[in-house]
């Protein structure tokens, strides 16, 4: 399919908008302040080991990768923050409210996403045809509402342990304990899944390798709309709006994209093997 | 063979006088300063190597009874106002030149100089335990050398605000108190420590547990035990109160006693054990990230590899298409 990218290339490839400026400012935000906050969250809760000591001391070891921290965690907010604004207003003012929950345009799990995982399955285990997605595949799905879920949980744990001594009157001291082990074990598990299923899914199928773009340019090519989600294509299409997110080409983002998204691929592949091989020789 | 033997012992008997002779033909005995000693401590060709055996394990050790002056003038001794000499603490050496004997009787810190904290080490229930332990035979109590001792204590003082001797008294406790260690480095003063970071607001062991008066965890008036312990939780952690400091200092969720606790209590069917227990709720909590994360990355990485696969087949099977 890498051949159909470059058949697409030098028949004057059609581009359609699929991310809006908006989704990826968030987008480019969530990777800063993720990538912030896993290097310098991280070492500490694999701190018996060289590499995490390594890699503490140079971002600044103790009390500078505590402020990068905070302040990363300070941007993970504000994208929090831009994101409930966003769906509200267009909840709220827009009246867009049913679009969102419901329907083919929502990112929230919808009865056909059941027949979605099981045509998938059979497609995966060779008895079927690649299932037609529409705009949002479950497993984007189950990533979104994943980040959301970890936002929550991450946020509440953090500012736990960041003002211990003002939570006690709430709480006692063993929730902070909780709450410390809750915060490294959802880290562990939001790390190592975004650099791992997150990428794999995204960047690195054998059609996409090294990277999608669309997430940082917005585009996405006619052919692979139709290949992906043809059910999407297909629709809007027939609905004679398709032409209406036919945006040209932009060389100059394109670039950008590759440039800073290779390096933090590479980056968070091998803080996972780094962190699958501690495991390992911690369980041995 | 008789004859050197006589010569040996003779030899030692003229050595154990030779001071006497000394104070005698000379009268009055001049002060021995750290330069006399050097002569043959500072030369490697004078002084060499002795066997030592450790009173600890019995085993037996090459020393080498050479004497780094810098270190010491750098060690809270030599940089001392009071310009301590070898024999202040040698005191079996006041008056002796030249080759003296061998096995010197330990140096006593305590009496004359330390009696301060030496008195309350030797008060408190740490040392007391290790007396007991000593009459099991099982281990001595430890002196003040075997904490304050080796290249690493002789420099820069004070102690106390040091990161690297703070760091480096977490490893002394570590050397008994290892399961200790561990559980403390899954909490966050721990993960700071073990990071290497052992400044002053990272709590190490004795932050908490006290320097040299260390009672048992249990006794009330321990730095841990309930009478001080919002104090010690508030020499950092401002505004502590009662309910903070139920925070669990040594998390032990990964270690196996906790879970044969638990399967033991439920064995007794003492349920009221496990609820009470803070420690259950860590390990709940630790339990269910383990179901989750495993979970997680068998459904996902089984979905992600054989989509891998799938996508690689379904292009050659397109190709061998395009080809017909």
């Amino acid at each position: 399919m890498r051949k159909r990218k470059k058949k697409a290339m030098a028949t004057e490839e059609k581009l359609y908008l699929r991310f809006s400026a908006f989704h990826r400012l968030s987008h480019f935000l969530l990777i800063v302040s993720f990538f912030g906050l896993v290097l310098t969250g991280i070492p500490l809760a694999f701190q018996g080991h060289d590499w995490a000591r390594w890699l503490y001391s140079l971002l600044g070891g103790y009390p500078t990768c505590g402020y990068i921290h905070r302040i990363c965690a300070g941007i993970t907010f504000l994208c929090a923050f831009l994101h409930f604004a966003y769906v509200s207003n267009l909840m709220l003012w827009k009246g867009e409210g049913a679009k969102i929950l419901w329907g083919v345009e929502s990112i929230l799990l919808q009865p056909k996403d059941v027949m979605d995982i099981l045509a998938d399955l059979k497609w995966l285990l060779g008895f079927g045809p690649r299932p037609a997605f529409d705009r949002w595949i479950y497993w984007e799905k189950f990533e979104y509402l994943s980040l959301l879920w970890g936002t929550i949980v991450m946020a509440g744990t953090g500012f736990l342990l960041w003002f211990p001594t003002t939570f006690s009157i709430i709480f006692p001291g063993w929730v902070m304990d909780m709450a410390l082990i809750a915060h490294r074990y959802e880290a562990i598990l939001a790390a190592a899944f975004v650099f791992t299923i997150h990428f794999v899914h995204t960047h690195l199928l054998p059609d996409r390798v090294p990277v999608d773009e669309a997430m940082f340019t917005g585009r996405v090519s006619g052919e692979e709309l139709q290949h992906e989600r043809p059910v999407q294509y297909k629709r809007l299409l027939d609905a004679g709006v398709l032409e209406a997110y036919r945006v040209p080409p932009n060389k100059t983002l394109s670039f950008i994209s590759k440039v800073i998204a290779v390096p933090l691929l590479l980056i968070g592949l091998l803080l996972t093997s780094l962190m699958v091989s501690s495991l390992i020789i911690d369980l041995i | 063979m008789q004859l050197k033997k006589w010569a040996g012992t003779c030899r030692n008997i003229f050595l154990l006088f030779l001071p006497l002779f000394f104070s005698i033909s000379i009268g009055q005995v001049p002060a021995q300063e750290v330069d006399d000693c050097q002569e043959c401590h500072g030369n490697p060709t004078k002084v060499g190597k002795v066997t030592r055996i450790d009173r600890e394990t019995g085993e037996v050790k090459v020393v080498s009874m050479l004497v780094d002056k810098d270190a010491f003038l750098h060690s809270a001794h030599g940089r001392s106002k009071e310009g301590f000499t070898c024999i202040d603490c040698h005191q079996d050496l006041d008056g002796v030149f030249g080759e003296h004997l061998p096995l010197l009787n330990p140096v006593d810190c305590v009496t004359f100089c330390h009696d301060d904290p030496g008195a309350s080490y030797l008060e408190g229930s740490h040392h007391k335990h290790m007396v007991e332990k000593e009459k099991e035979k099982k281990r001595c109590p430890p002196t003040c050398k075997e904490c304050h001792i080796g290249k690493n204590s002789m420099r820069e003082t004070p102690v106390k605000d040091d990161p690297f001797h703070r760091g480096q008294t977490n490893q002394m406790c570590s050397g008994c108190h290892e399961e200790y260690q561990l559980t403390y480095c899954t909490n966050l003063h721990g993960q700071l420590s073990s990071l290497g970071y052992c400044n002053t607001d990272v709590a190490n062991c004795s932050d908490c547990h006290g320097g040299h008066e260390i009672l048992k965890s249990e006794d009330p008036e321990s730095q841990v035990g309930e009478k001080k312990i919002v104090e010690t939780c508030s020499k950092c952690h401002k505004g502590a109160d009662k309910k903070f400091v139920r925070h669990v200092a040594h998390p032990k969720f990964k270690r196996p006693e906790l879970y044969k606790d638990v399967v033991k209590a439920v064995k007794d069917r003492d349920f009221k054990k496990i609820a009470t227990n803070p420690q259950s709720y860590l390990m709940l909590i630790f339990l269910m990230y383990v179901g989750i994360i495993g979970f997680t990355f068998t459904a996902f990485g089984a979905h992600s590899l054989l989509m891998w696969f799938r996508i690689i087949k379904d292009e050659k099977k397109e190709e061998e298409g395009h080809g017909h």
